[in-house]
């Protein structure tokens, strides 16, 4: 397999679901308005 | 009359599942991947993900911040950002996702009749899916679907915020999500899986060059991702003020992607394991060219393929056809709910706008049901509108202020993140040149089909139709400008928010 389909890959999968476990991880660990309220 | 707001969502969680399910609908199942296949694999991935960023997630923070400040549906949200003379840009974002809904809800009937029928064997027992479908298109079916599936949602909005729209999304989502995942897991383990997953990164630097490749990215990151549509906006309005606006819409934007990106693993796995790279070609030129084709004809006739006999066919059958049926679902409820708002903002009751949106969406969205045709031209002229909504957010900020807007708005005490100068950039000038250049796109393609009827009204495709759609809307909406805004914001602001044109800046950052 060429070097550029692991670079693809690793370019989408690692921004978007990368992108996305850093998100969620913030929105509920660092930060949950509704526990404030 | 005083109305003070009393509902919000209940959670960050409800509000996120909300939101995604604006964001997932048909498109990331029905559209991506032949997209994908139709532009060379690996180089539509690449454009694809720095479009999502350089798009979505702009436009889709600027929208989220648009509803939460100004707690109304579009007509009065861009009459507060932009000043009341341009109220009738508002009405035209709110006219192109009622326009959408009508025959979107067609869709959603379609996914719910073809559940129907996997779980009967009928799709199962078939070996003339063309014949299937067809016979489908040409009977009352989708017409009786297409009534129960704005009754489902109807019913939803009647139940409110919390318990109609974040309840029945908070049963959606994880739903979607499960059956996604067990339809990824047997595709990815067919022998031979790893090959479309290989076609599905593989760029081609003949391709990644090719300018056609990048507006495709584009345009599927605009219609798949439900920014600009005024739909995160009017769900926008019932956030807490503490909901972080830029992690909200980061979510949105990078949740709605990960589902294309799931999907397609999905199919060219299913596609090369079965099929080898002649699937590949029933993508691009074949029966899977179209959504209908790939997702009513072609996917079912894979379904059959798979290894493990009558049972397992039903049951994937099944199980994808459900999951097709929540993502439209999930996404034409929040349509619904922008429609039913805007009526109420004019002055009727909760009911009333609910009963009128639903009469509305059955009258108006049943030819779209009885005739292809129509169907595929109301398609056509409203999902371009989708990009003159885009462009009307995009100016409404920008006669609001982008810096004021950024600092004002976004960046309040409730944000994780503080978004930085380069944010004007995007809003000011890459999103409205985008806008442009997808609009003169698809323009241009269409009056390449059709050189001779190019300008006739009455085409499926044309130039001409859309001019002549979008203009009586335009026309009656700028004439009716002042009534529409006077209407709308006729209703006094709930007692904690303040109006932001009206508000100092010490409030509106003191509100987070």
């Amino acid at each position: 397999m060429p070097w550029q389909t692991y670079v693809t890959m690793f370019f989408a999968i690692g921004t978007i679901f990368g992108g996305l476990i850093i998100m969620l991880a913030i929105a509920f660990l660092k930060h949950n308005p509704h526990s404030e309220e | 009359m005083k109305e003070k707001q009393n509902e919000y969502f209940s959670s960050r969680w409800g509000l996120v599942l909300s939101m995604l399910g604006v964001a997932i609908g048909a498109g990331n199942i029905w559209r991506f991947s032949r997209v994908v296949a139709q532009n060379g694999g690996g180089s539509f991935i690449i454009p694809w993900v720095i479009f999502l960023f350089i798009w979505s997630i702009p436009l889709i923070i600027a929208e989220i911040a648009m509803g939460k400040f100004t707690r109304k549906a579009p007509i009065g949200a861009i009459a507060k950002t932009a000043g009341k003379s341009y109220g009738w840009m508002g009405a035209f974002i709110a006219l192109v996702s009622i326009g959408i809904l009508f025959y979107y809800s067609v869709v959603t009937g379609w996914g719910f009749s073809y559940f129907y029928y996997s779980i009967t064997g009928a799709v199962t027992n078939t070996q003339d899916y063309r014949g299937l479908w067809e016979n489908y298109l040409h009977s009352y079916s989708p017409l009786v679907f297409h009534f129960l599936a704005m009754s489902v949602g109807c019913f939803v909005i009647y139940k409110g915020i919390v318990k109609g729209i974040e309840r029945s999304n908070k049963f959606l989502i994880p739903a979607l999500m499960v059956m996604i995942l067990i339809i990824a897991i047997r595709a990815v383990t067919l022998p031979g899986a790893w090959q479309g997953i290989q076609y599905l990164f593989t760029p081609n630097l003949e391709q990644l060059l090719n300018y056609k490749v990048w507006i495709e990215a584009l345009t599927q990151n605009a219609w798949d991702t439900g920014a600009g549509w005024g739909l995160l906006l009017v769900y926008a309005g019932y956030a807490r003020k503490k909901e972080s606006i830029i992690i909200n819409g980061c979510l949105t934007g990078l949740g709605n992607n990960a589902v294309s990106l799931i999907m397609g693993i999905t199919i060219f796995s299913t596609v090369f394991a079965l099929e080898n790279s002649n699937g590949v070609q029933e993508l691009i030129h074949g029966v899977g060219s179209t959504n209908t084709g790939l997702t009513f004809i072609y996917l079912p006739k894979l379904f059959e393929q798979l290894p493990g006999g009558p049972i397992v066919h039903l049951a994937f059958a099944s199980i994808f056809f459900l999951a097709f049926s929540f993502a439209a679902l999930s996404s034409m409820i929040s349509m619904i709910q922008l429609a039913a708002q805007v009526f109420k903002e004019l002055g009727l009751s909760k009911k009333g706008s609910i009963w009128l949106t639903g009469s509305l969406g059955m009258i108006l969205g049943a030819p779209s049901a009885l005739n292809m045709s129509f169907f595929e031209n109301q398609d056509w002229v409203w999902s371009i509108g989708l990009i003159i909504s885009g462009l009307f957010i995009s100016f409404s900020i920008i006669k609001f202020g982008i810096d004021r807007y950024r600092k004002q708005v976004i960046n309040t005490s409730s944000s994780d993140f503080k978004l930085g100068k380069i944010y004007n950039l995007f809003i000011g000038i890459l999103i409205p040149a985008q806008a442009i250049i997808l609009i003169t796109w698809s323009f241009y393609q269409s009056i390449q089909m059709d050189p001779d009827h190019w300008w006739n009204p009455f085409r499926v495709y044309s130039v001409g139709t859309i001019l002549f759609q979008w203009g009586i809307a335009l026309t009656v909406f700028i004439v009716f400008n002042r009534w529409l805004v006077k209407r709308t914001l006729k209703n006094a602001f709930p007692e904690e928010e303040a109006p932001i044109e009206n508000a100092p800046l010490k409030t509106i950052q003191s509100q987070g």
